[in-house]
């Protein structure tokens, strides 16, 4: 039955059909066959009786008296019925009396004694047993033995006839069956072709012919109303479709730039990757890499070079890194990290003490930079890891040296008095030297010979010296010319006795020095009550011929400054100093002409003055900034880093301080010195 | 004589005592294919009574047969007739002996029916006689004396008797 259901239509008609009538016609057969064979049955059972009553009622006389001959004789009658095979009459006693076998059928032996009245159907044979009587007795039985191969040839040819009529039919079934579809079926046949045409060159305006009023008919109907809909559906279609198409090209257009900008991009992160990859393998430094929401750290190889760790073992996450920082300075990085994280900036440095797996410390300068997103909450941190231990090392042993060397002069004591004192003295002495020499020139300068040529001149005309002022040129040009050497001359005198008069005060700073160096050895300055903006003076006048020789522009500022008790000495000397190193930076630094110093003395305060020597010269590196004071610490290759050292020991002498400042290297530098103000004691 | 004494020995083949046993079941069975007038029971239907001369004790085999039978609806009855005049009185005489001359022609008389055992009973008026042929105990039949009797004998019966005329 389940494979009938993929059959077509017209066979599954057909076979229904057939089948129908196949199931009716053997019905109608094995009907009719079992009610021939029960008729048969009956017929042959009634014959049988009768002939079995005859022959009994025909051999009584000789079963009465014994005459089996006579019997023999009765039932050989029998031979005009073939069907009946064997006979046999019993006497009275049961016993077999007379015989008959037919000689066409095989052979069939009766029963030796008398079988039970009545009848018996075998497989091949009907028994059939009657009693013979005469007058009231019973003298005996007769068998009559049956054959029932005619029955079953009849039934075969019923068999074979219903078979017959059931092929005819069946063809007629199926001729008629053709038929009758053709008639039913064509209305299917043409809707189901429409319905293929319709599925196949997708045109909705063709309509299925109607043709009878049955269901086909309501069918057509129904699927016409459908194609109706179906069509206008299809325009409706057709135009949305047009426009999707237009969006589709339209939104793939702009995927295709999409694309082409992505792997652009793509392509430039590849290539920033690959540099990325080729400087953590160029650089010394340990690079890395925290994803922050992730908390997974990346290390180049250098991680393990440097600090002998196996990239591979732990180290993974940002708390993997804290433990081995330093315990003196753990919590104080790890804050550092935590606010930079937390601000908005992106650079991050600094410098700490990490845990080798030797168990050393490292020090390192870690130089980071945060990436975040668009809210500003860091996502990602880069950093590298430079490996300053030798640096550092090797700066705490010089400055090691430095202490050491500082703490030996200071042993030796007295050479640091003397290299003061020969400092301070050394620079007047410079100062000596250049105004003794300037009046030197002057001297070798004076015209004290036009004197005397002028003397000779006034000889040779001595007869005539009317005449010789009044006629000769020369005597007319030296009544002119005699004024001017006076006043040169007397130029001269003042300029030379102006570098004497600084001679004699650079000698009287000498003296002051050595005096003051003395009374340093009482610990006590001397007090005067001195204008500060004097003892400015007086440090400017001292490098006064350098600024002229080195062409360099000073400028001065003074505001109001009370005049109080001061230490002037400790006050020139830091100022000679601090003008003296302005000096060599800007000339180290700047070309003529752009060189410029500044001096400013201001109140600052209620208690406080300051006096500011600011230069455009070479500048100080920030490290500089607090070492430059240092015992020892020069930046020049003929310094000996103590002018610094002792302006920073005498401001403190004086109850201030002296400070640096500096933008850095090549934006010049400040230094100033800030004094309190002493009330009159 | 010499023809019955020719049959002697054979008929000497069968013990005696057997012999008279299928006589006497003969002699019931002839009721059954043979039909008597209805006059030859008289007014009152009494018993159908079977008559024996010449032999008494085939009275005896013949009441063991007929024990309980019935014959046409009648009781048999078996009877000695010692008196040949007797034979009005019954419906089958039996004959054996020396009296089947005497019986055979007083036997000519409506609605009884005379067997003997010889022949010659046949001519003398007898209807029918048994005889034996190949040690097998048959009957003859006489049907003119039969019919002159008024009885009817079945043609089963007709056809199993010996044709006399020609024996063979």
């Amino acid at each position: 039955m389940r494979r009938l259901e993929h059959l077509p239509f017209k066979r599954k008609l057909t076979v229904i059909t057939m089948m129908a009538s196949g199931v009716a016609l053997l019905l109608a057969g094995i009907g009719f066959t079992t009610y021939e064979v029960v008729v048969f049955r009956g017929t042959l059972l009634d014959h049988l009786g009768r002939t079995a009553q005859i022959l009994g009622d025909n051999s009584s006389a000789a079963v009465a008296f014994r005459d089996p001959v006579a019997a023999e004789q009765t039932l050989r009658s029998l031979a005009a019925e073939p069907h009946i095979v064997a006979a046999a009459i019993y006497d009275e006693a049961g016993n077999v009396f007379a015989t008959y076998r037919s000689l066409t059928a095989p052979p069939f032996d009766p029963p030796e004694s008398v079988p039970p009245i009545g009848h018996h159907f075998g497989k091949t044979h009907l028994q059939l047993t009657r009693i013979i009587s005469a007058g009231d007795d019973i003298i005996g039985a007769i068998q009559l033995v049956s054959d029932l191969r005619e029955m079953r040839v009849r039934v075969w040819r019923y068999l074979l006839i219903a078979l017959a009529v059931l092929a005819t039919s069946s063809l007629g079934v199926l001729l008629l069956a053709h038929q009758l579809h053709k008639s039913a079926m064509r209305p299917i046949s043409h809707l189901s072709a429409v319905a293929g045409m319709v599925a196949s060159k997708r045109d909705y305006s063709v309509r299925a012919r109607k043709e009878t009023d049955d269901e086909v008919g309501g069918l057509i109907d129904a699927f016409n109303d459908m194609l109706g809909q179906i069509q206008l559906r299809d325009v409706e279609l057709k135009a949305a479709h047009e426009l999707l198409e237009e969006r589709v090209a339209e939104r793939t257009r702009q995927l295709e730039e999409e694309i082409a900008e992505r792997s652009r991009s793509e392509a430039a992160l590849r290539e920033s990757n690959r540099r990325f990859e080729i400087v953590t393998r160029a650089t010394t430094d340990v690079v890395w890499d925290w994803d922050i929401a992730s908390d997974e750290i990346w290390w180049n190889e250098n991680f393990q070079q440097v600090f002998g760790y196996r990239t591979e073992s732990g180290m993974k996450s940002a708390h993997s890194w804290a433990p081995h920082l330093h315990p003196d300075e753990a919590s104080h990085v790890v804050a550092a990290l935590a606010a930079v994280l937390e601000g908005r900036d992106h650079l991050w440095s600094k410098e700490y003490r990490f845990r080798r797996a030797d168990g050393g410390f490292a020090t390192v300068l870690d130089r980071a930079y945060v990436l975040r997103d668009p809210h500003g909450n860091p996502t990602r941190m880069i950093g590298a890891l430079q490996d300053v231990t030798e640096r550092r090392t090797a700066e705490a042993e010089l400055a090691r040296t430095h202490r050491e060397l500082v703490e030996a002069s200071r042993r030796a004591g007295q050479a640091d008095v003397a290299t003061s004192v020969l400092h301070n003295v050394g620079n007047v002495l410079n100062s000596v030297i250049v105004s003794t020499t300037l009046a030197v020139d002057r001297l070798r300068g004076l015209r004290v010979e036009k004197i005397a040529q002028t003397g000779e001149l006034l000889r040779q005309n001595e007869a005539m010296l009317g005449p010789f002022f009044t006629a000769d040129p020369k005597g007319r040009a030296l009544l002119d010319y005699l004024p001017q050497l006076a006043r040169l001359l007397a130029t001269e005198r003042a300029g030379i006795s102006t570098e004497l008069e600084l001679v004699r005060r650079h000698i009287a700073h000498i003296k002051e020095i050595v005096t003051e160096q003395q009374s340093l050895a009482k610990s006590v300055g001397v007090l005067e009550k001195v204008p500060l903006a004097t003892v400015v003076d007086d440090a400017l006048a001292l490098n006064a011929d350098s600024f002229e020789r080195h062409m360099i522009a000073v400028e001065c500022r003074y505001g109001e400054v009370p005049v109080f008790p001061v230490d002037k000495h400790s006050v020139l000397q830091i100022l000679v100093n601090l003008i003296q190193n302005a000096k060599d930076a800007v000339k180290a630094g700047v070309p003529p002409g752009q060189r410029r110093i500044e001096l400013e003395l201001i109140r600052t305060a209620e208690q406080t003055v300051r006096i500011r020597v600011a230069d455009n010269g070479v500048g100080i590196a920030p490290e500089n900034l607090t070492r430059i004071f240092q015992h020892g610490f020069t930046t020049r290759h003929d310094g000996h880093g103590f002018g610094l050292h002792s302006g920073a020991l005498a401001a403190r002498k004086l109850g201030g301080r002296l400070v640096a400042s500096s933008p850095g290297p090549g934006s010049g530098a400040a230094f100033t010195l800030e004094i309190p103000i002493q009330k009159d004691s | 004589m010499a023809l019955l004494a020719a049959w002697c020995p054979a008929a000497g083949e069968l013990p005696a005592a057997k012999e008279y046993e299928v006589k006497a079941a003969f002699l019931y069975n002839f009721t059954k294919f043979i039909e008597w007038p209805p006059e030859s029971h008289g007014a009152a239907p009494g018993p159908f009574v079977i008559g024996v001369i010449g032999r008494d004790s085939f009275v005896t085999n013949l009441r063991n047969v007929v024990r309980d039978r019935k014959v046409n609806g009648r009781s048999v009855e078996v009877r000695v007739l010692d008196d040949v005049a007797d034979v009005a009185t019954v419906q089958i005489v039996f004959v054996s002996g020396s009296a089947e001359a005497e019986v055979g022609a007083a036997c000519r008389q409506y609605g009884v029916l005379a067997v003997g055992e010889s022949k010659e009973f046949l001519e003398q008026g007898g209807a029918i006689a048994f005889v034996f042929q190949e040690a097998k105990l048959r009957f003859a039949i006489n049907i003119k004396a039969a019919r002159h009797a008024g009885l009817k004998v079945s043609a089963q019966l007709q056809k199993l008797a010996m044709n006399v005329r020609n024996p063979r």
